[in-house]
């Protein structure tokens, strides 16, 4: 087909329309970001917890979780001396609105975070069928919903169920680290609002972030290590109780 | 996008800033407890915040609950306040109470 000006014309504000569309499908850019030189994992330092919720407020509203779902929940746990394979655990409402009030009734009583382990062999990415669920350069595991099925073999093989279907999209959802904030230099939306700084992103890469001071001085502990899923989230002050 | 940041609240609210690092908030980022506030950053004018009830956004962190760290400030509100708003008495961004004439007129109408 000739391009004459005449159709060029006619073309141009047909395209610019079209832009707009084909912006809507690309990943928000971030220019000066460079993969390579970040490997992103978090620090949840259990004994500044103070299960307030905010955490996972905050995610449902930064990542339009729907309700009754949870990208990160708070569980608490309270374990007697004698009982510690067979902790009580509860998470009401993902703690999303803190916990009611307990009796002091002997024991352990402590908040544990959770939220996507962000494994360097990650199962689920192992069993996506599609290659749906990926790990980025940057260690983060990712799902992009446009070749996810929802076939649910990453629901079943996250050991943490870190994973559920989006009823809205019918696609699996999870944690993505706030890849979209951390990628513009700025924190995840859990640890921005997280009060006391029990969590705390950590780029395991840069020389200068405060996680290697913090990894080599204390004692940290990731769950369920005999999994061998190189997850990155780190507890500080885990007890042996916690799964 | 959320929440702003709190790099972002901090390049306006200055007064702020300075009030918060006189008390033990000063790590408290602002949108713990104001919420996400990016579409205020975006449109400062247009789009205010709406005013905290801290009887409830005091509670959610300082309600007394065994499971929390012991050195944490915690009060059960019905016997401390007996319902009352926390900022009757506490300035929410220098919480602790300071009773010297100074400091209560440089913090007077602040809340």
């Amino acid at each position: 087909m000739e391009i004459t000006r005449r159709r060029l014309l006619v073309l141009l504000p047909a395209a610019a329309v079209a832009w707009k569309f084909v912006l809507a499908g690309t990943p928000e850019a971030s220019p000066n970001y460079k993969l390579t030189e970040h490997w992103w994992g978090m620090l949840i330092d259990i004994p500044k917890c103070i299960g307030c919720g905010g955490c996972v407020r905050a995610c449902a509203e930064e990542n339009d979780v729907p309700e009754g779902y949870y990208r990160t929940w708070i569980e608490r746990y309270h374990v007697t001396d004698w009982k510690i394979e067979k902790p009580e655990v509860e998470s009401p409402n993902g703690g999303k609105q803190g916990f009611p009030l307990n009796q002091d009734s002997g024991g352990k009583n402590f908040f544990v975070p959770k939220l996507c382990n962000h494994c360097a062999e990650s199962p689920c990415t192992q069993v996506c069928p599609v290659g749906a669920t990926f790990v980025t350069p940057d260690g983060v595991v990712l799902v992009d919903k446009s070749y996810c099925l929802g076939c649910r073999y990453c629901v079943q093989a996250c050991p943490y169920g870190c994973r559920f279907i989006n009823p809205k999209t019918n696609t699996a959802e999870k944690c993505s680290l706030c890849y979209h904030r951390i990628t513009k230099g700025l924190t995840t939306a859990c640890c921005e609002v997280c009060p006391t700084g029990a969590r705390q992103l950590a780029d395991l890469k840069n020389p200068k972030d405060p996680i290697h001071e913090f990894l080599k001085t204390h004692t940290v502990q990731v769950l369920k290590p005999h999994m061998a899923t190189g997850a990155k989230v780190f507890y500080n002050g885990m007890d042996g109780s916690v799964r | 996008m959320a929440f702003a940041g709190h790099d972002t609240c901090e390049a306006c609210h200055t007064d702020v800033v300075d009030q918060k690092k006189q008390g033990k908030h000063v790590v408290v980022s602002c949108e713990a407890c104001h919420g996400a506030q990016a579409r205020h950053a975006d449109d400062p004018a247009s789009v205010k915040p709406a005013k905290l009830d801290t009887a409830v956004v005091c509670a959610r962190c300082h309600e007394a609950n065994s499971a929390k760290p012991k050195g944490f400030p915690q009060v059960a509100t019905a016997d401390h306040s007996g319902g009352l708003a926390c900022d009757t008495c506490h300035q929410p961004h220098r919480p602790r109470i300071d009773t010297s004439a100074e400091t209560k007129s440089a913090t007077e109408g602040k809340k």
